[in-house]
């Protein structure tokens, strides 16, 4: 977004639990998690969205969070908050448009180590 | 909120039912179940007699008629005769017939005896029918 | 001309897509055991679900969104994850209950029984969606779907009464056994207005792309379909007042069912029953094993499509997987299919509102349908229906099993 055009976005509304789109146009999740940055002497800062297991877990139960940390651990990373940052949001609409390539984050870890290990080994699967 | 009210409601109904029943009661739930699975063997042999059904569909609807008429009648059969021990003895006695009508023709249809099974439907025709009228005596059944 | 050959062959594939395991079990119990009485459960679900089946249409027309996720987004993770779980759980017994219809249209064909039919069934079901398209799927279930009519022809041949059938269609109150009738009310209206016919109906919607332009097909789809539906399982439902109920014949299990057609066409008749229920069943089985992986993928925000290879969507793909593997595990356990079909549909019945309510707040946000938003008529009449659905399931399931 360029510093010229304004434009109101209501975080909760709009932004948060929606899908999000990598640059490929696939989907990559949800907007589980916003976080904002307070910097002293100056307006707090929309700094992240966080996808991810654990930010889902944690808005939705304690006890489950701490579940799904644990299974995360014994998997591997996946599961652990993926922070995409504000300046790499390209449009907010339906969906939110994000500048990365999924294949390369942490958030297709599992999609990846499904599709290695099961699916395509499974004949019909590729 | 509602699927823990919906499960506790489901709780409690499980805990209270199907407890204790009054032998009017039994009688009541049983008979019908009786009348429905004699129909059933009735238009099962009957329909098999004509060709119209497998021999294997056949054979499996009339042993799960036979075994269902059988568990009834053993349940009402170890009824408390209660104050009419006459119609209850005789109730009893129509249904044992009913029952025996069934497994004669749940028999030969596993033998594959077409020709004889017609008689041996009108005879279960025939207890279905007492018993019909007995139950209408009792005020239960269809 | 492009346009009415769209509209045909989506009407066409709408067709068979909307009948399943509950309609035929709870039509069959309902005639059997209270004649043409309670025909108006079966008008009042099929209006319900019409108007419902319509909306899911124009939700992802409109919006481009499934019902799930609109919910997701609207109404946020929390109450989302409560609508997955209730509406996960009872797709989880639906899927059971109609693989379990498809096994016992093999033991009625072949005597052999159907706990041996159910892992060949499920490896089956699961072979076509893993190579299979949604296209496909949709049109072999609707076309294969027709074999229904039969139960229409039934209906004609063993010549009703036809004033004491349309005397059905005003809602009367039991003449015996009120608790069992208010249970048989209660699942036909909970077979036909089956929560999971909605998120799955605007999944394909959405993998077929509809826009704003699809909205009168959307329409004509509904009302032809859910009548198409509805006209078999009333078909069922006096063919089962002719021949059962007459006789006292209850319909405790499928064997009983299958004499509705037998009786007036033989053999042949026998064969079309097994044939309709197997159709039917898998027909459903496909959709509701598909439908727990859309909720899931959309739920996280996963890659999902039927139309991909599973290796572009390995997550959704190994969801319906999975799912469709435990639901047969239920079946090889030897649970009676017929109970568990008409326990599962009151149970759909009971969870409507938490699925229906916030559907209607959707359909009547400008957000999402825009100019498309609902008409009061849609709303009142939903609300009522569903309303009224609700408190007959709160009321009935105990009694049910209080009754035994």
């Amino acid at each position: 977004m360029s510093q010229e055009d304004r434009k109101e976005i209501n975080l909760i509304r709009d932004v948060l639990d929606n899908q999000l789109v990598d640059r490929h146009k696939q989907p990559m999740g949800r907007a589980d998690g916003l976080i904002i940055e307070l910097r002293t002497g100056e307006p707090p800062r929309l700094a992240y969205i966080e996808a991810g297991a654990q930010t889902l877990a944690r808005r939705l139960h304690p006890k489950l969070s701490n579940w799904v940390s644990k299974l995360a651990s014994r998997f591997g990373k996946d599961g652990e908050p993926y922070r995409i940052p504000w300046s790499r949001v390209h449009d907010v609409g339906i969906d939110i448009d994000v500048g990365v390539d999924a294949e390369k984050t942490p958030v297709m870890l599992f999609e990846q180590w499904l599709r290695e290990h099961v699916v395509g080994r499974i004949p019909g699967g590729s | 909120m509602l699927a823990r009210a919906i499960s506790v409601l489901f709780a409690l109904a499980l805990l209270s039912g199907c407890g204790q029943q009054s032998p009017q009661d039994t009688i009541k739930a049983e008979l019908p179940s009786i009348q429905s699975n004699a129909a059933t063997a009735h238009l099962v042999a009957e329909s098999w007699a004509s060709g119209k059904v497998p021999d294997a569909y056949a054979n499996n609807a009339l042993q799960s008629a036979q075994s269902e008429v059988k568990t009834s009648v053993q349940k009402l059969s170890s009824l408390p005769a209660g104050s009419d021990a006459e119609v209850h003895r005789s109730l009893i006695q129509h249904l044992q017939r009913v029952q025996a009508a069934i497994e004669q023709i749940s028999t030969s249809v596993q033998k594959g005896e077409r020709t004889v099974v017609p008689a041996q439907v009108k005879q279960l025709g025939d207890e279905q029918d007492a018993l019909d009228k007995i139950a209408g005596q009792l005020g239960v059944g269809q | 001309m492009k346009k009415i050959i769209q509209v045909a062959l989506g009407i066409l594939t709408s067709i068979g897509g909307f009948l399943d395991v509950g309609a035929i079990a709870t039509s069959a119990q309902a005639g059997a055991a209270f004649g043409f009485e309670l025909i108006w459960a079966l008008v009042l679900g099929t209006v319900c679900v019409t108007f419902l089946v319509e909306m899911s249409g124009r939700l992802a027309a409109a919006s481009k969104h499934t019902l799930a996720e609109a919910v997701r987004e609207r109404f946020g993770a929390k109450f989302y994850f409560i609508q997955y779980i209730v509406e996960v759980v009872v797709d989880f017994l639906v899927l059971a209950a109609e693989i379990g219809g498809v096994c016992i249209a093999l033991q009625l064909v072949t005597g052999l029984s159907y706990r041996w039919w159910v892992l060949p069934v499920a490896f089956f079901l699961w072979l076509l969606l893993w190579k299979g398209t949604f296209d496909l799927i949709e049109n072999s279930v609707a076309i294969l779907g027709l074999v229904t009519l039969v139960f229409v022809a039934a209906a004609v041949v063993v010549k009703p009464d036809w004033s004491s059938v349309l005397a059905g269609v005003v809602p009367s109150v039991a003449r015996h056994d009120t608790a069992h009738y208010l249970f048989i009310a209660v699942s036909i209206v909970g077979a036909l207005v089956s929560p999971y016919l909605f998120f799955f109906y605007s999944s394909g919607a959405v993998e077929s792309k509809w826009d704003r332009e699809y909205i009168g097909v959307n329409r004509a789809i509904a009302v032809v379909g859910m009548g198409f539906g509805s006209i078999v399982s009333l078909g069922l439902l006096v063919a089962a007042a002719v021949v059962l109920h007459p006789r006292g014949i209850q319909v405790d299990s499928y064997n009983q069912a299958a004499l509705t057609l037998v009786q007036p066409f033989g053999f042949i008749g026998f064969l079309l029953f097994a044939a309709s229920l197997g159709i039917t069943c898998f027909g459903a089985a496909l959709e509701v094993g598909l439908d727990q992986a859309y909720i899931t993928a959309q739920a996280f925000g996963w890659r999902w499509g039927e139309s991909q290879k599973p290796s572009k969507d390995a997550r959704f793909s190994m969801t319906y997987t999975v799912v469709i593997f435990l639901s047969s595990l239920l079946m090889v356990a030897g649970i009676d299919p017929l109970q568990l079909t008409l326990f599962t549909m009151a149970l759909s019945a009971a969870i409507l509102p938490i699925v229906i309510v916030p559907f209607l707040v959707l359909m009547n946000d400008e957000r999402y349908v825009g100019k498309y938003r609902n008409g009061w008529i849609s709303n009142a009449v939903v609300i009522f229906i569903i309303g009224l659905a609700f408190v007959l399931a709160i009321v009935a399931l105990p009694l049910e099993i209080l009754g035994g």
